[in-house]
């Protein structure tokens, strides 16, 4: 186990590395030049190349490369253009929403799709089976910010229970809650729904298994067989899809926090986007990333934990 | 020695496709899409970009059967000339994925070595991170668009089809029938394309039907967030964006684009669903 741990953890430092060539690439070739956007349209050409020394872009690739990493390994981003706040301070504000809504809308994600998964799969073919999978399909094939909207128009604007937008008042718990409601169910249907889909497939295979009706025929109660013989089992590749899910909740959250004016990370992209704010877009792409490695990392680890066939195969290679 | 000639694998072939429900559905309903995108241009009640101060944000009528948005256009005509856009832009990104994805998968199955270490690294990288990031990192480099928005979900979405292509590829190389091809000195193009091409098929069809529904998604959310067609052009996503702040004036504004929205990817996900059960292997030895 711990070799297995430790394999992976050495694996992913060539992926780490390419990540951070990747991210350095795109912000590079990112249009603009990064000296006259900061010093401004009325900068002299000789100002702009004092800038440009001074900045270090007149280096070559790879010193800039490491200078680049030692000052993210610093948490030294710059400042934001807009605000003129570090950039910092402004993302990890931003992430603090998205990682609420993130983990309201992951909660709900996972409670509800195993067990709609595990209810389909042990009805399966009935009526029960069918109106689960009909109603996956349906959250599927509707866009977040769609469903977002029509949960906008139905509970906000018609019933009126909800606030439409924003993130409640700042030192209001029970208003920040409320605010947290409508964009959590818009970006944890469709993740429930994946969940759901994988978790019935995953549990009908294994009910077929040699081990389930030998489980059977040893007269164990079949609450001992679901949870401890067949759930347990299909749980396996569940995880694996949860931790891709997990990080694919956060890409979400840039268009659901668009919908809902939700001051999280996704909508500060995306309006940084728009307002050429390049540190801040820079920061956002290194968080999104590492978040996204770290979840497929953590996976990974997960999938050897709850089954050690794959730990001790592994280690062996 | 009959049995080493019938050891030799053959490539599963689209033929006698059963005729699954959701496919029968999910077919009727994108043809009809299609044709709405194809003939909706041409019988337009109101040219799409005409104004009509006076008659702003109106619900169903006679005149306007879907109502007006902020600026008195007709919705109906907005969005019968913006299915077309929409459609093609998904065609395209997904045909952009497949292409791309089978020829790395093809060319770093075959080289091997350092290229497909290095290769198959990269893509598997660009599978942690979701489609739609990916997307935004690709507009931000390149800059928004419709083309360019085009590009940023194929290349999105090319991983999968690499490593898809690649895995078949490996499985063949070892195969009898391509080393008696090899033996007779046919050129790694040609094993390639005659001896294993022909057994990514399926599965990339497969692949293709899952891709289309993800792209459509991909497209209409980057068209929301402002990053596709630019205005006054309709597309559905920017409907959409404009539709969201008169939701308490105008609800109808909001509903018939999302409601076409939702019929595209559904009529999509449930013919892909249909497909892919038709032509997995697996299903179909456990049917039996």
């Amino acid at each position: 186990m711990g070799r297995y741990t430790l394999r992976r953890l050495l694996q992913f430092a060539p992926t780490l590395f390419l990540a951070s060539v990747l991210v350095f690439l795109v912000i590079v070739s990112a249009p603009g030049d990064p000296a006259r956007i900061k010093l401004g349209m009325e900068a002299t050409d000789e100002q702009i190349a004092i800038e440009r020394a001074r900045l270090g872009l007149d280096d070559p690739l790879p010193v800039r490369y490491l200078t680049w990493v030692s000052d993210v390994a610093r948490f030294d981003l710059g400042r934001s253009f807009q605000s003129n706040r570090p950039v910092t301070d402004v993302i990890t504000t931003a992430f603090g929403y998205t990682a609420r809504l993130a983990a309201a809308a992951g909660v709900l994600g996972i409670v509800l799709g195993l067990s709609l998964g595990i209810v389909a799969a042990l009805n399966r073919g009935k009526r029960l089976d069918n109106a689960i999978s009909a109603w996956a399909a349906a959250v599927l094939s509707v866009p977040s910010f769609v469903s977002g909207m029509l949960l906008i128009l139905v509970f906000a604007v018609a019933l009126r229970w909800l606030p439409p937008s924003g993130a409640g008042e700042p030192d209001d718990f029970a208003s920040q809650m409320r605010a947290l409601v409508l964009p959590a169910l818009a970006l944890g249907f469709p993740f429930a729904a994946i969940l759901a889909r994988f978790m019935r497939g995953a549990l009908i295979e294994v009910l077929g298994q040699d081990y389930v009706l030998t489980a059977r025929a040893k007269g164990l109660r079949p609450a001992t067989i679901i949870g401890h013989h067949e759930v347990r089992n299909a749980l396996i590749p569940t995880v694996t899809v949860m931790g891709i899910g997990l990080g694919s909740l956060l890409a979400g959250a840039v268009v659901v926090e668009t919908v809902f004016s939700y001051p999280g990370l996704g909508r500060l992209v995306v309006s940084s986007i728009f307002n050429r704010d390049y540190p801040v877009v820079q920061a956002g792409l290194i968080l999104g990333s590492a978040v996204f490695l770290g979840m497929s990392l953590l996976a990974d680890l997960a999938y050897g934990l709850l089954d050690p066939r794959i730990a001790l195969a592994r280690a062996q290679e | 020695m009959s049995s080493i000639a019938t050891s030799v694998p053959k490539p599963a072939r689209i033929t006698g496709l059963e005729l699954d429900a959701r496919i029968v559905i999910g077919g009727s309903l994108l043809a009809i899409v299609v044709l709405a995108a194809v003939v909706g241009p041409q019988v337009v009640p109101h040219d799409p970009l005409e104004l009509n101060l006076d008659r702003r944000l109106e619900g169903p009528s006679a005149a306007f059967l879907l109502g007006t948005d902020e600026i008195g256009r007709d919705i109906l005509s907005r969005l019968l000339t913006g299915l077309r856009p929409a459609l093609l832009a998904g065609v395209a990104a997904v045909l952009v994925a497949a292409v791309a994805g089978t020829l790395i998968g093809l060319s770093a199955a075959f080289i091997g070595g350092l290229y497909e270490t290095v290769s198959m690294r990269i893509v598997d990288l660009l599978l942690a991170w979701p489609a739609v990031f990916l997307a935004l990192g690709i507009v931000l480099l390149i800059g928004p668009g419709p083309l360019n928005v085009i590009l940023a979900i194929g290349i999105a979405e090319t991983p999968v089809f690499a490593r898809l292509t690649r895995s078949i590829a490996l499985g063949q190389l070892q195969g009898e029938h391509v080393e008696a091809a090899r033996s007779m000195g046919a050129s790694g193009a040609r094993i390639m394309r005659l001896h294993i091409l022909p057994f990514a098929v399926v599965p990339l069809v497969v692949q293709l039907a899952i891709a289309a529904p993800i792209a459509f998604i991909s497209e209409a959310s980057l068209s929301f967030l402002g990053l596709g067609s630019q205005p006054p052009q309709a597309s559905l996503g920017s409907m959409l964006s404009g539709a969201q702040e008169y939701l308490a004036i105008a609800p109808t504004y909001t509903i018939f684009p999302a409601v076409v929205i939702a019929i595209l990817v559904l009529s999509l996900t449930v013919l892909a669903d249909g497909v892919q059960d038709a032509l997995d292997p697996r299903h179909i030895r456990k049917a039996r």
